[in-house]
């Protein structure tokens, strides 16, 4: 059959809302747009497409691989927005001058990931969201503000029996900060927390790769020759910079020989010591792998924070938050504090959390968000303004709600290890 | 060009698969007739109804996918640049055991500080922060885009090529290069270097087709069996030798335990024992079994350890499986 003669499809991951499904679509958002605006929410609608750089600039590679990206006809490289929270910092850094903070913006609208297609799963989902900009009080005061309002729009659309898990990305910086690891070394251990949490062979397969990007020294016995780097002899070095020079190849493309050297010495002169990288994916796991029942998992992670003399500022930061979202009314066998949990995008800083709900086809995740304090400075600002913010995912909500048995997530109190 | 009177089947026209392909199908026994190197369709007359068209290589998959033909003989490299999500073609055979090749990225050898992709995701940033890109030259965009991302690398831009790429850096249009490579000669000539982590993907030749018009059309999908069977077969008998071996027992059920309790001689199913008559009217038996060539030295002093006879090994040129994998993937 010629291509001509074909019939021509939906997309895949991509559906027609009709019908009733559509009408309740739009009355949840419109629920939910009151509800933010009662709290002081203002509306903002920004573009679907965005440039590219937008998104990939503090995203990381997990949401870059999921963008849709042409070139647009003017030779442009645009992408269609996965989320709102870079495109309202986008809006806010725009108009900066006119704004007053703190500010709260709330959006909805289509955002696009190229995913999986599985059931229930869509490639262009909607989602409802608020961001604050600024600060109203203080951290674990806002946290708890934000994560309320998150609540506070379920109970708004009926959903009450939600289960709400909140992490905390600081927490394991400070304990990684403990150990003399570079940036890379560090950001390479939080960027696989997933699997540190799940693998139980994780701490020699992560130490491999590791070696293989070259964050690790090859083995303790030219450790001298690095600890003596402050007192290195200038004059050899040089020498040997001399030799390379002459017998390397003729510099092809862009790149000249001295910057091909200079990459070069500090790519050999860096790398962390195996050891202290590998008791640090230890200690990572058994952080990571603290998840259950907030007020014991607390007293749990205090120890461990004690015993390596880590101040425990942040925990405390958390319990406030905790605390706040008790008088709120929010029950606390509802939350799971889970020290492992992590989230796709990688602008989070601070705390981030996620909404689950149960349905017939299991737990599914119809919301989260966090707070990222270094995406304003990130997107090009001289300075950092604390900013948090969650969406919901509207199409997943429906599903839910559609389920005739919604029902409460089995408390998950059991696995508090 | 739509055909409802046979099966077609793309193969390609010149170049580095033009020549193993027609020794592969020669091979598997059904061989392509071509008047002349200037014909561009062809007969297979073991498999009349067969239709081969001779399309150049970068062609093949667009073919088979807009269904202007029904099966193609295609580099797994290429056909998965050009395949589309939710498209009509699927591969059949993945590994038709040619055409072996890896895509590979190469930098210049005077990068001696690049020696991984993780170096390579290091030092794109490095251009960024001069106000750069890095430039890699390829004929495979999408493959490579997908590659560069997945692996941390986000800021780099893609010179699309189709000329001789190993030149791209040396003429300064690019910083390095993602190619097709089998050997790595012309990497080294052109005074490029791979990289740790650096294989994009390797491919084989490997057997599409467009499931579609094959499943609306039973008399292209009969030849599309018979044509899938016919390679199976030959592909599956390259695994394995028949030996047979005289062995002396007192009786047929006899050598078929001893068989069957050792699972490296008991073959595909199990052995054939058959008689043998002997001048001395001593009980010996003939006894055939399959088995893998990797097995073969194993399988015979197994034999010898029981039977204190002789062994012949003879080579296969078909094994047809009771369920062929390759059939099951047409429908």
């Amino acid at each position: 059959m010629a291509l001509t003669e074909r019939n021509i499809h939906i997309l895949k991951g991509l559906r027609d809302l009709v019908g009733s499904d559509y009408s309740r679509l739009a009355s949840i958002s419109d629920a939910l747009d009151k509800f933010f605006s009662k709290y002081g929410c203002s509306s903002i609608d920004t573009p679907l497409l965005e440039n590219t750089e937008l998104f990939i600039r503090k995203s990381g590679g997990a949401m870059t691989s999921r963008l849709y990206t042409f070139t647009d006809p003017g030779g442009q490289k645009v992408s269609l927005r996965p989320e709102f929270t870079s495109s309202v910092i986008r809006h806010f850094l725009d108009n900066k001058n006119s704004i007053n903070l703190p500010v709260r913006y709330q959006y909805a609208g289509p955002v696009f990931r190229y995913e999986a297609a599985t059931p229930g799963n869509y490639r262009q989902f909607n989602q409802v969201g608020a961001e604050l900009v600024g600060s109203i009080k203080d951290e674990a005061s806002d946290d708890a503000e934000l994560i309320g309002l998150a609540i506070g729009g379920l109970k708004e659309i009926n959903i009450d029996r939600y289960m709400l898990r909140i992490g905390h990305l600081e927490i394991l910086n400070e304990l990684l900060n403990t150990y003399p690891l570079s940036e890379a070394a560090k950001l390479f251990i939080v960027g696989n927390v997933k699997e540190i949490k799940t693998d139980p062979s994780v701490v020699d397969n992560i130490k491999k790769r590791a070696e293989i990007m070259g964050l690790l020294r090859k083995d303790s016995a030219s450790n001298e020759l690095y600890d003596s780097e402050d007192s290195r002899d200038e004059p050899t070095y040089e020498y040997i910079l001399n030799i390379l020079k002459s017998s390397m190849p003729k510099s092809l493309g862009q790149r000249t020989r001295e910057q091909i050297l200079t990459r070069l010495m500090r790519k050999t002169s860096g790398g962390d010591n195996p050891k202290d990288f590998e008791d640090a994916v230890t200690l990572i796991r058994e952080v990571c792998r603290l998840e259950g029942i907030p007020k014991i998992i607390c007293e749990k992670l205090r120890n461990i924070q004690l015993e390596r003399g880590i101040t425990t500022g942040t925990l405390d930061n958390i319990c406030t938050t905790l605390e706040i979202l008790n008088r709120q009314g929010i029950p606390s066998e509802q939350i799971i504090l889970d020290f492992g949990l992590v989230r796709d995008i990688a602008y989070y800083t601070g705390v981030i959390f996620e909404l689950n709900c149960l349905a017939k086809e299991g737990h599914v995740l119809i919301g989260g968000g966090g707070r990222y304090n270094g995406l304003v400075k990130a997107l090009g600002n001289q300075t950092d303004i604390p900013a948090l913010g969650f969406a919901y995912n509207l199409d997943r909500m429906l599903g839910v709600i559609n389920t005739p048995n919604a029902a409460v997530i089995e408390s998950e109190s059991g696995n508090d290890v | 060009m739509y055909s409802k009177s046979g099966l077609r089947l793309a193969i390609p026209s010149s170049g580095a698969l033009y020549e193993p392909t027609m020794m592969f199908l020669g091979s598997c026994g059904v061989s392509v007739l071509r008047s002349s190197t200037r014909t561009y369709t062809a007969n297979m007359p073991s498999l009349p109804g067969v239709e081969v068209m001779f399309q150049r290589m970068a062609d093949i998959s667009l073919k088979v996918e807009d269904g202007n033909a029904d099966m193609g003989i295609v580099g797994y490299d290429r056909f998965l640049e050009t395949i589309q999500e939710d498209g009509n073609s699927t591969v059949t055979i993945k590994n038709l055991g040619f055409g072996h090749c890896d895509l590979v990225i190469g930098v210049p050898d005077s990068w001696i500080d690049v020696t991984s992709v993780a170096d390579l995701s290091d030092l794109s940033m490095e251009f960024r922060g001069r106000g750069g890109v890095l430039r890699i030259a390829t004929k495979f965009p999408k493959l490579v885009e997908r590659f560069l991302i997945k692996n941390g690398i986000n800021y780099f831009s893609l010179t699309h090529s189709s000329g001789t790429l190993e030149a791209a850096p040396a003429m300064g249009y690019a910083d390095a290069i993602a190619d097709i490579s089998s050997s790595g000669t012309t990497l080294r000539d052109n005074r490029l270097k791979p990289i740790d982590g650096g294989t994009i993907i390797t491919s084989d030749a490997c057997l599409i087709s467009n499931k579609v018009s094959l499943r609306d059309d039973p008399v292209k999908l009969n030849l599309a069996n018979q044509f899938v069977d016919i390679i199976d077969a030959y592909l599956q008998s390259r695994h394995y030798y028949s030996v047979t071996a005289n062995m002396r027992a007192d009786t047929p059920e006899e050598v078929a335990k001893y068989i069957l309790d050792n699972p490296g001689i008991s073959g595909l199913r199990g052995p054939t024992i058959a008689k043998v008559y002997t001048e001395d009217g001593k009980d010996w038996f003939a006894v055939t079994v399959i088995v893998e060539k990797a097995k073969l030295m194993e399988a015979i002093s197994q034999l010898r350890s029981i039977g204190n006879g002789s062994a012949t090994v003879s080579q296969l040129y078909y094994v047809f499986q009771a369920e062929s994998l390759a059939r099951a993937n047409l429908s």
